[in-house]
């Protein structure tokens, strides 16, 4: 009896002290009402504490005196204090705000901060992080992670810039035209499409902006932009130090100092290196060719003596000295021209064999050197000053481009084309200013003027030269006199031309916000542009003859040409938006607009007929463009965003650069096709699972097609039939893949030390799809680009200060595949390729603080 | 010597005795009955919950009701339970969920305003009662908001530091509901305790701002708003701007004239809800009943001098709760 009565009393007292313990119990929650596990309950200024059990929930004993203070924590979160001021009745429920929420993008599309799910414009946005970490140090690698985007480089000068399809002539270019697709660096519009090939120095976003902007931006942008915002002077000192080291000897180089200078005045001086052995390798020369030699250097001032005013200086320049952008013979097509004229026949008679007929080889012969001196820089004053309800801003800038290239345009070790040599240099100045704000709680906008000036020159002069094989290859009979010896030797053109332009517009979008759930937003612009050409060619060398019968056989390569344009243009465009909040996390908006390209001039030469030059294709009409689209941007919670935009593009009159056999306009020539007609469906979207995985995608089906092109030259394979041109209208559009998808993700550890930082390892994989698509601008049998997969992927710890390292790989199916296909000068039937990477891989170490 | 067995009882004595001393205090003015409905009933008492700032002005109508009817027990009781049949009398102070309202029958005998306050001593009250507070800054200060046009928020240069009620509770939910949030989406320090806690931690801080219902932002004696506290004007008219007639939160009396004189519907950024009263009903007592009949005739008296405002008349619906209680045989 004792022992139970001792057994009770021992009960009794456990539980009165159990019992004398007023616990204070609770419960603690992420955003989405997940148990947060092993977060703990600490109470301050004591040593009592608790841990969340798998429920998310705690409880420990209550101090005696209120209030008390308890501070909650787990990985990945942000902390929480709560002030008890008396004993709980019910479990304290507890949320913590998730430190790993999708990102709030913000944009400034509309020329103020944003968050992009809020801007009714489909925007895909890349963060400066994302461009590091992937290896994405350029536009051609951005494409990968914006499948909306197509950018074909045959050499900085011949690069294409899309956006759906439209922006830029596909393959060659022409200097004589405007970009679609505008690119702006910090609010600087670079007006050559050659800076689209730089490496990014320092970048800080890359918000690509799809459809037509012309209201919101200084340049007319048809078809889209590339808004590019570098990392601005900061007042709290930084440095950003980054080594990679790959494959084929890659080695980049980037870093970059912040910091302030005085109370008022902060800098930034930012580098970036690249380096990498040739991918190609010349049989001939016994020499890697297409490497990576690049060098970049950004300085920045920033002036800002109060919260409302900042005036940024800005220099930069870039230095691109590769011996590159070599193209491999990717195959022969039979033409329909008599069998002596056929590639093959032709390299038969002169006992030429190629280096490899596997384009994958990656071998090559040729025997012009090849070369592409990219040069660009320049200098920009950006003033920011807070006005009222908004921001006043000016930008100024002068930039310049000078281009040095060498080329070996028939692709093969005979010296039919020696030298392709044009040397050209740019100056452009710039000037914008706009005021963005709020004119009133319901009316906001901007309001702009813009004005470009340009000129163009060859320097001195552009070259195209023949060798002792191009009789063959321009052989267009039977005659013997082909045969003349050194008829064709250094006979060459010189041309001498100038261009320069004048472009001014006035630009305003307003956003009326009729409720706080619907807005209407109408723009206008009016456009004046002006062009100046002085276009004067002449030949030289060959055989010296006053034969008139071997005088025409030269005039079949090369004819004199001369001309002077100047054409000025204006022209009003508009746009209509209506955008519709149904509830806070989606927004729908529809939107028509009006667009403009100024009129062309071909600096390419000018094709003949009958042996006349056709002059009258010295200037092409303007493109104008109309186009629709709808979409709804969502935000189904705060870790998701999901997107659909569908779009429908008309341009008329839509510039083109056509391909034509003849050898003294290899480089095509502009033309207009009556009207082309691009649609498509845009779905993107990226969500957050779980505090350490992130998933991001987007898929594009895009349908373009000549609407009309009733006098296009013929595809390669037609060459020599009866008819030079042919009606293309129905066909397909070049460079467009019907469906285009990246899909990438990453998984993060929780936070762990490393040395004594802060750092979590992730692994990232991202991945990108385009299915076949036309490389030819009039449809071609062959000149078509199977679809292709790339996966890349990267593995390794990040920290936000200290050292990060990670492993990369790109393309690491090691899959061969084509970027561009494009036919050899004359349409002898062989046709060149630009190859996309093979596997590389490398490590990158950064350091930060 | 105390023998064994005297040593057990006296340790299950002051087992019992150190169990009442550890026992929390009393949150309300009276203790927990644990008496079943049908028990109170018989014994004529009537057990009152809901929004604790209410209990003064609850208090006031059951002294006045036992003047009357002094044999009936009126008990305010703080909520244990989220059963609302454990309690006789519901004092709530927003709107309930469709599937209790249905069960239940109200008296909406009075409103009350949720103003946005700052510690008086701090910049921010200095610059915010003289800028005072539109729609925008409001969101911008008190809520977390992914989707906010940053762009547009105005740059806050005084320090200022949120408190919020952790728990759920109607002037939370009545105020972020307001501006379309929820009541997870308040920035700053949590508060587990009363709205009047709230303002204790805030008188705390010299850099404080929450909001309060106008009962407790106001001293009922002086008039005067709570001694440390200043309330924040705001765009009344939501025009945008706050103007010189917009600033009206010297005295009480003065908010209540300003806020009953203008229409509903044109008062904009107060979210002003009713304070209502209610019982179940299939179970309410004929004690509980009487009481709400009561008030329904007399409660009106003190709006105004505990800081709530009159109800709409389409909503104070008296003769419905008088039908109900006669139905009832009250």
């Amino acid at each position: 009896m004792k022992s139970f009565y001792l057994f009770f009393l021992s009960l009794l007292l456990w539980a009165n002290a159990a019992l004398a313990q007023n616990n204070v119990a609770g419960v603690v929650r992420d955003n989405n009402d997940a148990p947060i596990v092993g977060a703990t309950v600490i109470v301050k200024g004591t040593n009592i504490y608790a841990v969340t059990d798998a429920s998310g929930q705690f409880s420990f004993a209550s101090p005696k005196d209120f209030p008390f203070s308890i501070r909650i924590n787990s990985p990945g979160f942000g902390q929480k204090d709560i002030q008890v001021f008396e004993l709980p009745e019910e479990p304290l429920e507890v949320t913590l705000v998730d430190d790993n929420l999708l990102s709030e993008v913000v944009v400034t599309a509309r020329r103020r901060s944003e968050t992009v799910q809020e801007v009714p414009i489909p925007i895909s946005v890349i963060s400066g992080d994302l461009v590091e970490d992937a290896g994405a140090f350029n536009v051609n690698r951005v494409k990968e992670l914006v499948p909306t985007v197509q950018l074909y480089s045959s050499n900085p000068r011949n690069t294409t810039l899309n956006i759906r399809g439209l922006g830029s002539t596909f393959g060659l270019t022409n200097d004589g035209i405007d970009p679609g697709v505008g690119f702006y660096v910090d609010g600087v519009y670079y007006a050559r499409p050659a800076a689209t090939t730089l490496d990014f120095i320092d970048i800080e976003q890359v918000e690509v902006l799809r459809g037509p902007q012309g209201t919101l931006f200084g340049k007319n942008t048809t078809a889209g932009a590339f808004n590019v915002t570098t990392r601005a002077p900061s007042f709290t000192p930084g440095v950003n130090f980054e080594v990679s080291y790959g494959n084929y000897g890659y080695i980049q180089a980037k870093s970059s100092i912040t910091g302030p200078l005085s109370k008022t005045l902060a800098a930034r001086v930012s580098f970036s290196g690249t380096q990498r052995n040739g991918l190609l390798y010349n049989v001939t020369t016994q020499k890697h060719v297409n490497d990576l030699n690049n060098l970049g250097f950004r300085a920045q001032l920033l002036y800002a003596p109060s919260n409302n005013l900042r005036i940024t200086l800005t220099g930069d320049n870039t230095r691109q000295h590769p011996d590159g952008y070599a193209q491999v013979l990717a195959g022969v097509v039979t033409t329909q021209r008599p069998a002596y004229r056929q590639f093959e026949q032709i390299i038969a008679d002169l006992n030429y064999s190629p280096a490899s007929r596997n384009p994958f080889d990656r071998w090559i012969d040729h025997d012009t050197p090849w070369r592409s001196g990219n040069d660009l820089g320049g200098v920009s004053l950006n003033i920011d000053a807070k006005i009222g309800s908004g921001t006043l801003t000016s930008t100024t800038a002068w930039r310049y481009w000078n281009w040095d290239p060498s080329n070996d345009r028939d692709f093969t070790g005979l010296p039919v084309l020696s030298l392709s040599q044009a040397t050209s240099t740019h100056e452009q100045w710039t000037q914008e200013i706009r005021y963005a704000g709020d004119i009133s709680s319901r009316l906001s906008g901007v309001i702009g003027v813009f004005v470009i000036g340009q000129d163009l020159n060859t320097d001195p002069v552009h070259i195209e030269e023949s060798g002792s094989a191009q009789w063959r290859f321009s052989q267009n009979s039977t005659s013997n006199l082909w045969q003349t010896p050194g008829l064709l030797d250094g006979y060459g053109i010189k041309t001498r031309s100038n261009l320069k332009t004048l472009g001014a517009a006035v630009f305003a979008q307003a956003d009326w916000a009729i409720t706080d759930r619907l807005h209407v937003l109408p723009g206008l612009r009016y456009n004046y542009d002006r062009k100046e050409v002085d276009y004067d060619r002449q030949t030289y060398g060959g055989l010296q003859t006053d034969d008139p019968a071997l005088i025409a056989l030269k005039r079949v390569v090369y004819t004199d040409q001369a001309f002077t344009a100047d054409v000025n243009e204006s022209n009003v465009s508009g746009q209509l938006t209506v955008a519709y909040k149904p509830v806070k996390s989606v927004n729908t908006f529809a939107t028509f607009s009006t667009s403009y390209k100024p009129v062309g001039v071909n600096l390419g030469g000018l094709p003949t007929s009958n042996g006349e030059v056709m002059t009258n294709l010295a200037q092409i009409k303007p493109e104008y463009v109309q186009h629709f689209e709808i979409g709804v941007k969502t935000t189904p919670n705060q870790r998701s965003t999901l997107n659909l935009v569908l779009h429908h593009t008309n341009v008329t009159d839509y510039q083109t650069q056509v391909q034509t056999a003849e050898v003294g306009v290899n480089r095509g020539y502009l033309a207009n096709a009556e009207e082309v007609r691009v649609l498509g469906i845009e779905l993107d979207g990226s969500t957050r699972i779980g505090r350490n995985l992130s998933i991001y995608g987007a898929v594009a089906y895009t349908d373009g097609e000549y609407v009309s092109f009733t006098n296009a030259p013929v595809p390669l394979e037609e060459t020599g039939a009866t008819n030079a041109f042919k009606d293309i209208s129905g066909g397909d559009l070049p460079g467009i893949s019907e469906w285009a998808g990246s899909l990438g993700g990453e998984l993060l550890s929780n936070p762990l030390k490393v040395s004594g930082r802060d750092a979590k390892l992730f692994l990232a994989i991202d991945s990108y799809y385009r299915s076949s698509f036309s490389s030819s601008p009039s449809p071609s049998q062959y000149l078509n680009i199977e679809g292709y997969a790339l996966l890349n992927a990267r593995v390794g710890f990040r920290a936000t200060e200290g050292v990060s390292f990670f492993f990369w790989g790109r393309n690491l199916a090691d899959k061969d595949y084509f970027e561009q296909l494009l036919p050899a000068a004359g349409n002898a039937g062989h046709y060149a390729g630009v190859l996309g990477d093979p596997r590389t891989y490398g490590v990158t170490l950064r350091y930060t603080f | 010597m105390l023998s064994f067995h005297q040593t057990i009882t006296a340790a299950l004595l002051l087992f019992s005795f150190s169990l009442a001393a550890q026992s929390p205090e009393p949150l309300a003015s009276a203790g927990k009955t644990d008496l079943n409905p049908g028990a109170r009933a018989a014994q004529k008492i009537v057990i009152i919950t809901g929004a604790r700032f209410s209990y003064k002005l609850v208090q006031q109508w059951i002294d006045d009701y036992n003047k009357v009817k002094p044999d009936v027990q009126l008990i305010i009781e703080s909520r244990g339970s989220a059963d609302p049949l454990k309690y006789d009398i519901l004092a709530e102070v927003y709107e309930q969920e469709d599937a209790i309202r249905k069960t239940r029958e109200y008296i909406n005998i009075g409103r009350y305003a949720i103003l946005p306050v700052a510690t008086a001593r701090s910049t921010f009250a200095k610059t915010y009662s003289e800028k005072g507070l539109d729609a925008d800054l409001i969101k911008q200060i008190f809520f977390h908001d992914i989707f906010a046009d940053k762009e547009k928020q105005k740059p806050i240069k005084a320090p200022f530091t949120v408190y919020t009620r952790l728990q759920k509770a109607g002037v939370p939910i009545v105020f972020t509901k307001y501006f379309g949030y929820q009541q997870k989406d308040i920035k700053g320090n949590a508060i587990a305790g009363a709205d009047s806690h709230l303002l204790k931690a805030l008188l705390r801080d010299s850099t404080g701002v929450t909001y309060l219902p106008l009962p407790l932002a106001y001293d009922e004696q002086t008039r005067k708003p709570v001694e440390g506290l200043t309330v924040l004007p705001v765009d009344l008219n939501g025009n945008g701007k706050v103007s010189d007639n917009e600033k009206f939160y010297d005295t009480l009396d003065k908010v209540i004239e300003q806020l009953e004189a203008t229409e509903p519907g044109d008062i904009k950024n107060i979210p002003v809800e009713y304070l209502h009263l209610s019982v179940d009903k299939q179970h309410a007592s004929a004690e509980a009943i009487d009481f709400l009949k009561w008030v329904n005739e007399n409660g009106q008296t003190y709006l105004h001098d505990f800081g709530y405002l009159t109800p709409e008349a389409k909503r104070f619906e008296k003769e419905k709760f008088n039908e109900f209680a006669t139905k009832r045989g009250k």
